[in-house]
């Protein structure tokens, strides 16, 4: 973890820098949640709270946890309650997870080929999140790809 | 859903419901599933602590003599995302409520109340039409 740099204000995390030699998959997240750092309160007209130091950080470890070369990039959004959320709706899976923290997030998954579909909160253990990530990074694959796009 | 808050029929199923949606950061993404740009789940997210989404009634805005672009007045990059409130009370579990809560900001200000899944919040993002597009920051 000594490739992250942390710069740290009383308010949250202002930047993080990785090293190049990480995937770029986590190098594109992370770049967009340091983008994030920068929303004011009410950002949304409606409020909306700017990200929590807690969701971002949460959404870094989350990333590093999870992604790896092959996983696709996912859209990165911030979400009302200070919260940060990762998106993918690609290759036949919907998948959705909002982070509040390292210790917690709730993860919303649809298979549009088989049906399968649950929502679910995590805290430590990311067993069935690292499944669906596993399942989206093996379609992403180009031999899998090509079978999405003949289907 | 909250007991104490009654739905207002006078608001029909057929009545569009407006939510604006930021420019910056850009929270429009493309669904490749669907092979089309929509807003994000995170634009149908109640305010902090609470189970209201707040929205902008669509027909008395229009019998005013305004247009969309009026929702947006105060943020006149912003896009607008378009529902019904049929949608709402019948297409998402647990079904919704809507109220009327006129602002001084916004004269047709309403409110979606109940509690919102994950799921919920999406399928309201898949069915939202953007009216209006936000306008990209450089």
């Amino acid at each position: 973890m000594s490739a992250l740099r942390l710069v740290e204000t009383d308010i949250r995390s202002e930047a993080v820098s990785v090293d190049a030699r990480y995937p770029q998959v986590i190098r594109q997240a992370i770049g967009k949640l340091n983008e994030l750092t920068q929303l004011p309160d009410n950002w949304d007209s409606y409020g909306g709270r700017a990200p929590t130091k807690d969701a971002l950080m949460g959404a870094v470890q989350l990333a590093m946890d999870l992604f790896d070369e092959r996983t696709p990039i996912p859209d990165v959004f911030p979400v009302p309650n200070g919260n940060i959320q990762f998106e993918w709706a690609c290759l036949g899976l919907d998948i959705e997870i909002e982070i509040e923290s390292n210790r917690k997030c709730i993860a919303c998954f649809e298979d549009l080929e088989s049906g399968e579909n649950w929502e679910r909160a995590f805290t430590f253990d990311l067993t069935e999140l690292r499944k669906v990530i596993s399942e989206l990074t093996a379609r992403n694959q180009p031999q899998n790809r090509l079978r999405a796009v003949n289907a | 859903m909250p007991e104490d808050i009654q739905d207002d029929i006078s608001i029909d199923d057929t009545d569009g419901i407006l939510r604006r949606v930021p420019n910056w950061p850009d929270m429009v993404k493309f669904d490749a599933n669907l092979n089309t740009y929509r807003a994000t789940s995170a634009c149908f997210s109640d305010k902090a602590g609470s189970k209201e989404l707040s929205i902008t009634l669509e027909r008395p805005l229009l019998e005013s003599g305004q247009t969309h672009q009026h929702a947006i007045v105060h943020e006149p990059k912003f896009g607008l995302a378009r529902l019904t409130a049929g949608f709402v009370r019948h297409q998402i579990q647990p079904a919704q409520k809507l109220v009327r809560e006129p602002t001084e900001k916004d004269a047709f200000h309403g409110l979606v109340v109940g509690e919102k899944s994950k799921q919920a919040k999406k399928a309201m993002a898949k069915a939202a039409v953007l009216v209006i597009r936000p306008t990209l920051s450089p």
